[in-house]
């Protein structure tokens, strides 16, 4: 979240200190980084993520754009709009898992490849869910942030985050559940 | 929504693609700053120099007018200082850059701002090198030491200052270390056989393990940048002054300037003459790093 350590980098970058921005990159690239990962499950199209999201900032900082404050959240709403394009362009497939994997957890095939599978579901369906259902999910119970810099991330209320992870989980429920289940019904 | 959990496992992150990340987004700034028009760099009683917080001192004025000279010299005004930031070594405009970078140290009103333009130059020796590994042309052995200069600067300027900013610069000089390496690491795997690589990595290894002391013992930190650097300021172009900062810094033999280490021992190379060169060889001072005569190249026995 927003430090005054932040704040002064963001100062500084504005001014194209390289040290500043080398802080910057080294301080929110891993970060980043796990964020892509956890969405697209491709260590590649991570990279190109990371790579992107800062190329955009560099670019704003150039234009004399570019956040103010709140540079995390900055950075995060790149990420998750490049991820969304990629979404529109590349969706992953919901393939409806077999019941049956579950039935034995010691038997073939292991319990990683299961969990595997589970994850390109997840992925699957949240690529299902509107963008900002899927920002304010994934920021809440994958990346663990608070309410406060889940809104600033949005760029919406404290209170409006919250009506928003109530429709979210139910529509990423309904989604799961046609995908267990095999049927049609994805809707939103 | 437990099994939401199962997104938060990650596999490691491939150290030479983050390091190629990094490399390329420094990269990137660099040249969108030497790119940025001049006038946009001005700012009211400052030169064509990068942004900095300078004071127009006497001296400040007297470079100034050097820095002119030279640059109307290659054939450009203000803008070949600004151009030449992009610039690698064994290109025309790379002696400005570097020249540049010496003014600047030179002229830095305090450590931690000295400390924070070391860190800079290290970042763009590593840029530089990685740039010219990507064009498949050898480094040449003047950048690598440079590049150790200024991690041996950065240790004695950091071992100048009291414990308070001691702190700050090394938890800044470990995180960006830690960068660095990863960048290292990556042109060590790309030259198998450039022992002058491997050793500046392992150099930087040394330089996290002395920055980790420092942040848990900074009297000891002090006593072994001591050992290493015997006598050394830390401060370019101030031949046998103290600098503030690093008043008090015990030093066997006080020998804080000259042209260089005769003995080959790490030395940043204070010339006295307002010049931060990192030598590692005798008669270093005043060498064109990246011409061909003048250097053996760490890649000449390169694979490729």
């Amino acid at each position: 979240m927003e430090t005054v350590t932040d704040r002064e980098l963001l100062q500084r970058a504005q001014n194209h200190e390289l040290q500043a921005l080398a802080e910057i990159y080294d301080r929110w690239s891993p970060a980043l980084y796990r964020y892509a990962v956890r969405l697209l499950g491709e260590a590649d199209l991570a990279e190109e993520c990371v790579a992107e999201t800062f190329s955009r900032f560099l670019a704003a900082l150039k234009q004399g754009r570019g956040p103010r404050d709140y540079l995390q959240a900055y950075l995060y709403r790149i990420a998750h709009n490049w991820i969304t394009d990629q979404y529109r362009s590349h969706a992953p497939l919901l393939v409806p898992l077999d019941p049956g994997l579950h039935a034995d957890p010691e038997a073939e095939p292991s319990r990683q490849a299961i969990e595997e599978l589970e994850r390109r579901q997840l992925r699957a369906a949240l690529s299902r869910l509107t963008p900002e259902q899927r920002q304010v999910i994934v920021l809440k119970y994958v990346e663990e942030w608070d309410n406060e810099g889940i809104a600033r991330a949005l760029n919406r209320p404290v209170g409006a985050i919250k009506a928003l992870q109530h429709r979210a989980l139910e529509s990423l429920r309904r989604i799961l559940i046609s995908a267990w289940t095999g049927s049609e019904d994805e809707t939103n | 929504m437990d099994r939401l959990e199962l997104l938060r496992g990650v596999p490691a992150r491939d150290p030479q693609a983050a390091a190629a990340g990094r490399a390329h987004f420094l990269a990137q700034a660099e040249a969108a700053g030497a790119l940025r028009p001049v006038r946009a760099q001005r700012r009211p009683g400052r030169s064509f120099l990068p942004a900095f917080p300078l004071r127009a001192t006497p001296a400040f004025k007297a470079l100034a007018a050097v820095l002119l000279v030279l640059a109307l010299f290659f054939a450009g005004a203000a803008s070949s200082v600004a151009a030449a930031q992009g610039s690698l070594p064994g290109e025309a405009l790379y002696p400005l850059k570097t020249l540049s970078e010496d003014v600047l140290l030179s002229l830095a009103p305090s450590s931690p701002d000295r400390l924070s333009l070391t860190l800079d130059f290290g970042d763009r020796r590593l840029v530089e090198m990685t740039g010219l590994q990507s064009a498949g042309r050898p480094i040449p052995q003047g950048v690598v030491d440079r590049f150790e200069g200024e991690l041996d600067q950065a240790l004695q300027l950091a071992a100048g200052m009291s414990d308070p900013g001691m702190a700050q610069s090394l938890d800044r000089l470990s995180r960006r270390t830690q960068g660095q390496m990863q960048a290292m690491a990556v042109l060590v795997e790309h030259n198998p056989d450039a022992p002058l690589l491997a050793d500046a990595y392992a150099r930087l290894q040394e330089q996290a393990g002395t920055a980790e002391l420092g942040k848990s013992d900074p009297q000891g930190f002090r006593l072994k940048v001591n050992q290493l650097f015997p006598g050394k300021n830390g401060t370019p172009g101030n031949g046998n002054k103290t600098p503030p900062g690093l008043e008090g810094t015990p030093g066997p033999n006080g020998n804080g300037s000259g042209g260089g280490s005769a003995q080959g021992t790490p030395d940043h190379g204070q010339d006295g003459k307002g010049g931060h060169k990192a030598t590692k060889t005798p008669g270093g001072h005043g060498r064109a790093y990246g011409t061909p005569a003048a250097t053996r190249e760490s890649g000449e026995d390169s694979h490729h």
